[in-house]
């Protein structure tokens, strides 16, 4: 029995069913190994790896940066908000930017359909993640690394984002959105 | 216990049914597998 | 004084000689053990009620609290104390020899103890509401982690101890040769345990540090990698003794011997080999790392380890197969598995936990962790289905199931109520199958895991989930109910077997 001592010569040839059992499951093993890298060249969803580090100040003052420069303005001129936070329209193709703080998602971005952007992730705090619905598409957002997101919205329409990192206990309430037009 | 040499290559393996219900396995494993990859290309694309 | 005989006895069911040191040893990790998973299926039931829209039980910081508690209980808690009980088990009285060191198992179990006390005070009194990964900067109490820290080292001295014994069994010439194959299994596990346990330390000593104020900064991806680099290692101890459990229930209820010991040593190897990074499938979509790293350590060097698992999923029905043809079960394809002894618990939990893990935990596992399926899968309710199909349905799972033998052989009682002991691997597994698939499936939508309101009453923006979601859920809740009466029933069982069970002399 298993836990009994095996006999003494136990090191007898496989069978070849067990043989070929091996070599299906590695077969299968190769394949899902070597579609990763194939999906890097005919996919057009893949995790990004751009990365840069910086210090969350840093990051806080490219936002404002951001925000000032493409914010969207209502008639009198002040700046367009909804539920306090500024509504952002960058030109297509340009770097755009989201930050994570306990517990919004700033800006509220507003693309176009169809257009490639930048977008840079991080936050000021503590991490969170950024989850696009109903998409359901995820991407962390960690603290000092700036984790830039090479995106094409593929549709119109308004895209709530959750967090999806426990970040304390505010937590359930940090959601932000994200605009497409056409 | 009388035992022909299960180990002996010329046997048949002895687990028949096993054989069966493993590959069965081995099939629904690739189905999910391909489904998600096809779930996976419906949403935006990123890079 | 090691080899008097008046420290062992001999069981009449096996044969085996037991040395009682170490029966008492395993004894008080198993009852320990066993405490531990009534107070995290409490928890359980509290989250999973939480979660249940139509129920929403706690409070948003109770519910963060509890969820805290749950995972550190269960997935640290009950599962390594169990796993020390069974390293005893598998080392001194499967190999009829004298557990080395029996001081050191002591302070060993004492040095877990404490720390899990202490941590768990931690989280109760609402000092480390930061989820069993404590991701910083999210700051916990410093006794959380030095809680965690006593306990891990404790649990490497019991894993020393396995080494030992073994070692020794084999100098004084009680075998030689070989392991059989279930002790090779759990030395399997045993070592991946070292490794793991030491990258541990790698991580929370400095986060313990950074929480008293000694270190500035913990880098968070840095934190990550090392973190799961032991978090995920130590489900590959889970597996590595899973497996060599269900070898052991599958000789002890239907008397299988496997059918190539080459075959099932190889798969073993493998697990030890080709763990690598298994941190990988974690970070898939965080910065920091770059692609090559991620594809190289997602499949833990092509796959080879999910082969393993698959050659044991061939092995061990294989092995059940030929004793029940043996015993003359021939017709047709399946008549060995229609006649199998389904009304053992030992031999249900055993099957429940092999099909649960491989068919739901194994699949799962393999597809939401490539490279690009995480960005649909991570953090959401996938993972915490694809989890609880492998360490709950497939790994608590068996654990109960070798309880049944553990009552008798290691406590010397009968099972009590044996009409609920049979029905209970049942109800437990099915009851985890229904929540852990509704959960895959609302992940499957993006319902997100560790969140309190996915009405998002009290946000700025709202999102409506389809009323499919909502479905869900409460199917996700009846499940819970149902598994966390099946692990009740476990627990009322087992504390009363041993209690107050018919003594066998
Ligand atoms: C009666 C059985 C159980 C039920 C009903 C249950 C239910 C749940 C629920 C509802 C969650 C919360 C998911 C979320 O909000 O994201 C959860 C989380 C978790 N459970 Fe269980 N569970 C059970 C048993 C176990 C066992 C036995 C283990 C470990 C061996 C375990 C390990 C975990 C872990 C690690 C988490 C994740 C905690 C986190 O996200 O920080 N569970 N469980
Ligand atoms: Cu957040
Ligand atoms: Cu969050």
């Amino acid at each position: 029995m298993a836990f009994n001592l095996p006999e003494r010569v136990w090191w007898k040839p496989m069978h070849t069913e067990e043989k070929v059992w091996i070599v299906l499951c590695v077969i299968f093993g190769l394949t899902t190994f070597f579609f990763m890298p194939v999906w890097h060249m005919i996919g057009h969803q893949n995790p990004p790896s751009e990365t840069y580090k910086l210090l969350p100040s840093q990051f806080a003052d490219k936002v404002n940066t951001f925000v000032d420069q493409y914010a969207v303005k209502e008639a009198s001129g002040e700046v367009k908000t909804d539920k306090g936070t500024p509504i952002v329209h960058p030109p297509g193709g340009s770097d755009i930017y989201l930050m994570g703080k306990q517990w919004i998602w700033y800006p509220i971005l507003e693309l176009e359909k169809g257009k490639t952007y930048r977008l840079h992730l991080s936050t000021i705090d503590v991490e969170h993640g950024l989850s696009i619905y109903p998409l359901n598409m995820n991407f962390m957002a960690l603290p000092d690394y700036d984790y830039v997101l090479t995106i094409t919205p593929g549709e119109a329409g308004e895209f709530p984002i959750l967090c999806n990192e426990f970040c304390g206990i505010g937590h359930h309430k940090m959601v932000g959105k994200i605009i497409v037009k056409e | 216990m009388a035992e022909k040499k299960p180990y002996d290559d010329h046997v048949p393996f002895p687990a028949p049914g096993t054989l069966v219900l493993a590959l069965m396995f081995l099939a629904v494993f690739i189905i999910f597998y391909i489904l998600n990859w096809k779930w996976l290309s419906m949403v935006w694309e990123v890079k | 004084m090691a080899n008097q005989t008046s420290d062992f006895r001999t069981c009449p069911t096996t044969g085996l000689k037991v040395h009682l040191p170490a029966q008492t040893l395993i004894r008080i990790n198993a009852v320990t053990a066993v405490v531990y998973i009534l107070i995290g299926g409490i928890l359980a039931l509290l989250v999973a009620l939480t979660r249940w829209p139509a129920v929403h039980l706690l409070p948003a910081d109770l519910f963060y609290r509890a969820l805290t508690a749950h995972g550190v209980t269960m997935l640290i808690f009950w599962v390594i104390f169990f796993e020390i009980a069974g390293l005893y088990f598998g080392s001194a009285v499967l190999l009829s020899t004298r557990l080395v060191g029996i001081v050191f198992g002591w302070v060993a179990y004492l040095m877990m103890l404490a720390g899990s006390l202490m941590t768990e005070y931690t989280i109760l009194i609402g000092q480390a509401d930061v989820m069993f990964s404590a991701y910083p900067p999210l700051k916990a109490h410093p006794l959380f982690y030095l809680g965690l820290i006593l306990f891990a080292v404790g649990a490497l001295i019991g894993c020393i101890l396995f080494f030992a014994t073994v070692i020794m069994a084999k100098a004084e010439g009680k075998y030689s040769g070989s392991l059989s194959l279930v002790s090779f299994g759990l030395a399997i596990a045993a070592i991946i345990a070292v490794v793991t346990i030491a990258g541990g330390a790698a991580i929370l000593i400095p986060t313990f540090l950074w929480s008293v104020g000694l270190l500035s900064h913990i880098d968070a991806p840095t934190y990550r990698l090392v973190f799961w680099l032991f978090g995920h290692s130590s489900q590959q101890i889970n597996v590595s003794a899973m497996v060599s459990i269900w070898y052991l229930l599958a000789a002890l209820t239907v008397g299988a011997k496997p059918v190539s010991e080459v075959f099932s040593r190889t798969a073993f190897l493998f697990y030890a080999f080709f763990i690598n990074v298994a941190s990988a499938h974690h970070l898939m979509v965080d910065p920091a790392l770059t692609t090559p790293w991620k594809i190289w350590n997602t499949g833990y060097v092509f796959h080879l380890a999910v082969v393993a698992s698959m050659m044991h999923a061939l092995a061990i029905p294989a092995s059940i197969e030929v004793a029940q043809r043996k015993k003359g079960y021939v017709h047709g394809l399946f008549e060995w598995l229609k006649k199998c002894p389904w009304e053992n618990p030992g031999f249900s939990a055993m099957v429940l936990s092999f099909c649960g893990f491989g068919l739901l935990g194994g699949i799962t596992g393999v597809v939401f962790g490539t490279e690009q399926i995480a960005i649909v899968t991570h953090n959401t309710w996938r993972i915490t289905g694809h989890f609880h199909t492998t360490v709950v349905l497939g790994t608590t799972t068996a654990f109960m199931g070798l309880t049944y033998y553990v009552i008798p052989l290691i406590f010397q009682r009968e099972v009590m109520m044996p009409k609920l002991a049979m029905i209970q691997p049942w109800m437990f597994a099915i009851g985890v199958a229904i929540f852990s698939i509704a959960m895959i499936a609302a992940g499957g939508y993006g319902v997100p895991r560790r969140h309190w309101d996915i009405t998002f009453a009290g946000a700025p923006y709202g999102f409506e989930f389809s009323p499919t979601v909502f479905l869900l859920m409460s199917v996700m809740g009846l499940g819970a109910i149902m598994a966390v009466l099946g692990g009740a029933i476990y627990c009322l069982v087992t504390v009363g077997s041993v209690f107050f069970g018919k003594k066998i002399s």
